[in-house]
C-alpha cells in the first residue's frame, strides 16, 4: 500500500498538496492539465522534492528520509532514460550493479529482463541505434531488473504514435502484472488506459487526490477537469 | 580552489603588501602606462572596426573555401605569438615583403618596432577574434528577420539600422572590452616589436625592473596598476558577456536577396584581410622550410621542455576545472558559493601572467631559488591562465550531463566515484578533448612568465626563439617557430581529434 498524508510541496510560489492511497499491485493512472503538478508528484514521491510536511508510507515503512535511489521505486522519465555511450547490455546492468568491471553473475538476471521486454537480440546495440519505443523497452528491461516493487512512469511514451503508444501501455500491463509491481502513470490522453488502469489520481488546482475510478471520470469529469478533458 | 584564490588572490596581495610603503609613481611610470593605454585604444578601434567589416562580409557572400578562410581565422587564437610576430617581422620588418617592394618604388623604409608595430601585431590577432565574435551575434539574428525585411522592401539602410544595429550595439562594448584587455596585457608583442623608452607597457616594465634592475618594489607597484586596469576591463566584460556555447559552425549564409550593390565592398574587405592574416603565416611556413637545416640540439631540447610544461598545464588545468565544474553543479553546494567559485574562475583573465609571476617570485624567493623551478613554476602559471576558457568549455557540458542524466544517476544510485567514470568521463570526451588540445596549445607558444624566471640556459621554446631574433639569427628563429608552429597545431588536433572519435555513441 502506497500511503500519502497531507503531503506538502513547495517550489518557489507554486505548492501542491498530496493525499491518497493505492492499493499494491495495481495500476493507477495520474492525469491533470499542463503544469498543474502532475511532475512534482512523481518527483515527491520518488525524492527529488523534499517535501514541507507530510508523510510518504510504502507498507509499514516511511520513506521520507531515504535518498532517491535507496526508496523501493523505479522511475521512467520522459526522456534521457539510457546513456547515450553505454551499450544496452550495460544500460540495464546498471538497474543491478554501478560497479565497473563486468560482472557475469547478473548475465541471467539481465538476458530474462531484455526477454521479458523482447529486446534480447538488441544487448549489444547502442541506444543511438534503438527506435524510440525501443529505448522504452530498455527502460523497462532496467526496471525489471531493479526490482523495486514501485513502478513510476512519467509520460514515457508520450513521443511515440498512439499505435505505438498502446503496445506499450500493454506490455507495461504484462510485466507488472507477472511482477507483482504498483504502477503511477502520468497520462495526457485517459482514454488511452481504458483497458490498462482502473484508477486514476487527479492532479489539479493544488491538490492531487483519488484515486477515483477512470470509467466514471470520464463519463462525468469533475468540475477542475472540465477544461482540460 | 585554494590553489586557485592563492594564486590570483594571494599573488596579488603578496604584491601589495610589498608595495605599500613606498607606493610612488615616477614620471616614467605615467609615460608607460600612457602608452599601454593609447596603444590598447588605437589596436582595439582598428580591430573592432575591421573585425566588423569582415564579419559582415563574410556573412554575406558565400563562396568555395569560405567555411576553410573561417577556420584559419579561428587559428590565431592558439598561434604562439612569437610565431606570428615572426611572421609579420617578414612582412612588415627592414628586410621583409612589403619593404622590398615599396623600396625600388622610391618609398622610405618602414620600420616595425615601435608603436605601429605593437598595433599592427595586436591587430593581426584580434580581428579574428573580433569577427568570430560577430559572426556568432550575426547567426543568432533569425532568418525569419531577413524574410520579413525582404518582404517590406526595406533597403540596405534599413536594414541595417533596425536589423544589425541593434545586434552590434548590444555586443560591440564587450568585444571592445574583450580586445581592449587583451591589447593590455600582450606581453609577447611589447616584448619583442616594443621597447625603448617611448614604447614600453606596463607589463614590459614589471618585466624590466625584474630582470635588469632587479628592483621588486617598483616591480610591484606596476603590477598593481596593471591589476586595477584589468580588473575594471573584466568587470566589464563579464558585465556584459553573453552566456554562449564556445563553438558554432558558421558555414551558413543568411540567405539575403539584394547583396550584389555591396559585392565590391565586401570581397575587398574580404581580400584585404585573408592577404593580411595570411601572408605572416605563410612566410614563416616558406622562411622556416627552407631554413630547417638550422634546427640544431638546443632547439629540439626547448621544444621537449615546452611540451613537458604543456602537458603538466594540461593536466593541472583539466584537474580544477573539473573538480571546480563539480563543486558548481553538484546540488549540495550552496547557492552563493557556487557564484564565487565560478567567478573567480573567470576572474583570472583579470590577473595578468607577469602579476601572477612577480607575486610567486616575492613569495618564493626567501625560501627557495625560483629560477630553478622555473618549468613547474610555468606550467602552474599557464594553467591559471588558461583556465576560464576551458571552464568555458567543460561548464555547460557538465551541467546538461547533469539536468540530463542527473536524476537517472540519482535513481539508480550511480554515485561518486562510479558516476564520474561512467557518466562523466564519457559524456565529457568531446570537450575534454577540445579543452586539453586548447591549453596545451596556448601553454606551449606561451612566452609570459618563463622570461621572468629562465637563467640564460633554460627555457621553452618561444624563449629560445625570442632569444635566437635578439641575436640577429632570424633564420635559425624562423626555422624554431616552424617546429613550434607545427607542434602546437598537431597537438591541439590530436587532443581534439581523440575526444571526438568514437562519435557512434553520441
Amino acid at each position: 500500500m502506497l500511503c500519502i498524508n497531507n503531503l506538502i510541496v513547495k517550489l518557489n510560489s507554486f505548492h501542491l498538496s498530496i493525499n491518497f492511497e493505492i492499493r499494491p499491485e495495481t495500476i493507477t493512472a495520474i492525469i491533470g492539465p499542463s503544469g498543474a503538478g502532475k511532475s512534482t508528484l512523481l518527483d515527491a514521491i520518488s525524492g527529488f522534492s523534499s517535501a514541507e510536511s507530510g508523510t510518504v508510507f510504502w507498507g509499514e515503512k516511511s520513506l521520507d528520509s531515504l535518498a532517491p535511489s535507496l526508496r523501493p521505486i523505479t522511475i521512467v522519465f520522459q526522456d534521457n532514460n539510457l546513456f547515450p555511450h553505454l551499450s544496452v547490455y550495460q544500460n540495464v546492468a546498471l538497474g543491478l550493479t554501478t560497479k565497473l568491471r563486468y560482472q557475469p553473475k547478473f548475465n541471467d538476471q539481465i538476458n530474462k529482463a531484455l526477454f521479458n521486454v523482447d529486446m534480447l537480440n538488441y544487448s549489444e546495440k547502442y541506444p543511438s541505434q534503438l527506435s524510440g519505443g525501443q529505448k522504452g523497452r530498455i527502460a523497462l528491461a532496467r526496471a525489471l531488473v531493479r526490482k523495486k516493487p514501485l513502478l513510476l512512469l512519467d509520460e514515457p511514451f508520450s513521443a511515440l504514435g498512439p499505435a505505438l503508444r498502446k503496445e506499450m501501455l500493454n506490455l507495461v500491463k504484462s510485466i507488472s502484472t507477472e511482477n507483482k509491481l504498483t504502477v503511477l502513470i502520468v497520462s495526457h490522453d485517459p482514454k488511452e488506459l481504458i483497458g490498462v488502469c482502473e484508477n486514476v489520481i487527479i492532479v489539479a488546482e493544488n491538490e492531487a487526490t483519488g484515486p477515483y475510478n477512470l470509467q466514471n471520470i470520464l463519463m462525468k469529469p469533475p468540475k477542475s477537469l472540465n477544461e482540460y478533458l | 580552489m585554494t590553489l586557485l584564490i592563492f594564486l590570483t588572490f594571494g599573488t596579488l596581495a603578496v604584491v601589495l603588501f610589498y608595495s605599500h610603503n613606498d607606493f610612488k609613481l615616477t614620471s616614467s611610470d605615467f609615460k608607460v602606462i600612457k602608452f599601454t593605454i593609447y596603444q590598447a585604444v588605437i589596436s582595439a578601434l582598428i580591430s573592432s572596426i575591421m573585425g566588423m567589416f569582415l564579419a559582415r562580409s563574410l556573412m554575406r557572400q558565400s563562396f568555395w573555401g569560405k567555411s576553410i578562410l573561417i577556420t584559419i581565422l579561428g587559428a590565431p587564437f592558439i598561434l604562439p605569438t612569437i610565431v606570428a610576430i615572426l611572421g609579420i617581422i617578414s612582412v612588415f620588418g627592414r628586410n621583409g615583403v612589403l619593404n622590398n617592394i615599396l623600396g625600388p618604388l622610391g618609398f622610405n623604409t618602414l620600420t616595425i618596432y615601435g608603436l605601429h608595430g605593437v598595433i599592427i601585431a595586436n591587430v593581426f590577432f584580434n580581428i579574428p577574434l573580433v569577427s568570430r565574435l560577430l559572426l556568432q551575434g550575426w547567426k543568432t539574428i533569425p532568418a525569419e528577420q531577413f524574410r520579413l525585411a525582404e518582404s517590406l522592401c526595406f533597403n540596405q539602410k534599413n536594414i541595417f539600422f533596425l536589423i544589425e544595429l541593434p545586434m552590434l550595439k548590444s555586443r560591440m562594448l564587450g568585444i571592445f572590452a574583450v580586445v581592449f584587455l587583451i591589447c593590455i596585457s600582450s606581453f609577447a608583442i611589447a616584448l619583442t616589436l616594443g621597447g625603448g623608452p617611448k614604447s614600453t607597457t606596463i607589463e614590459l616594465a614589471i618585466y624590466q625592473a625584474f630582470r635588469f634592475d632587479f628592483d621588486l618594489s617598483k616591480a610591484a607597484n606596476l603590477a598593481i596598476i596593471q591589476f586595477i586596469l584589468c580588473l575594471a576591463l573584466t568587470i566589464m566584460v563579464l558585465w556584459k558577456q553573453q552566456t554562449e556555447p564556445f563553438q558554432i559552425r558558421f558555414d551558413r549564409t543568411i540567405n539575403r536577396w539584394n547583396v550584389d550593390k555591396t559585392r565590391l565592398l565586401d570581397w575587398t574587405v574580404i581580400c584585404i584581410c585573408s592577404v593580411f592574416l595570411l601572408t605572416p603565416l605563410v612566410m614563416i611556413i616558406a622562411d622556416g622550410a627552407s631554413a630547417i637545416q638550422l634546427i640544431n640540439l638546443v632547439i629540439l631540447v626547448a621544444l621537449g621542455k615546452s611540451i613537458f610544461v604543456a602537458a603538466g598545464a594540461v593536466i593541472i588545468c583539466l584537474f580544477l576545472t573539473i573538480s571546480l565544474g563539480h563543486a558548481i553543479v553538484s546540488s549540495r553546494t550552496n547557492i552563493r558559493i557556487k557564484w564565487l567559485m565560478e567567478g573567480t574562475g573567470y576572474f583570472v583573465i583579470a590577473t595578468s601572467p607577469l602579476v601572477i609571476g612577480t607575486g610567486l617570485f616575492i613569495f618564493l624567493y626567501p625560501m627557495l631559488n625560483p629560477t630553478k623551478f622555473v618549468l613547474p613554476i610555468t606550467g602552474l602559471v599557464n594553467a591559471i591562465m588558461a583556465l576560464p576558457f576551458s571552464l568555458r568549455i567543460i561548464l555547460p557540458a557538465m551541467q546538461k550531463i547533469n539536468q540530463d542524466y542527473g536524476k537517472l544517476s540519482d535513481s539508480i544510485g550511480l554515485n561518486g566515484i562510479h558516476r564520474f567514470f561512467k557518466l562523466t568521463l564519457p559524456r565529457l570526451r568531446n570537450e575534454i578533448g577540445f579543452a586539453s588540445g586548447l591549453i596545451a596549445a596556448l601553454s606551449i607558444g606561451d612566452l609570459g612568465v618563463v622570461t621572468l624566471f629562465a637563467s640564460p640556459q633554460s627555457g621553452t621554446l618561444p624563449l629560445t626563439i625570442y632569444r635566437l631574433m635578439g641575436s640577429y639569427q632570424m633564420e635559425a628563429a624562423k626555422a624554431a617557430a616552424l617546429i613550434l608552429l607545427i607542434t602546437c597545431f598537431s597537438i591541439f588536433l590530436l587532443a581534439d581529434k581523440l575526444g571526438k572519435s568514437n562519435a557512434l555513441h553520441k
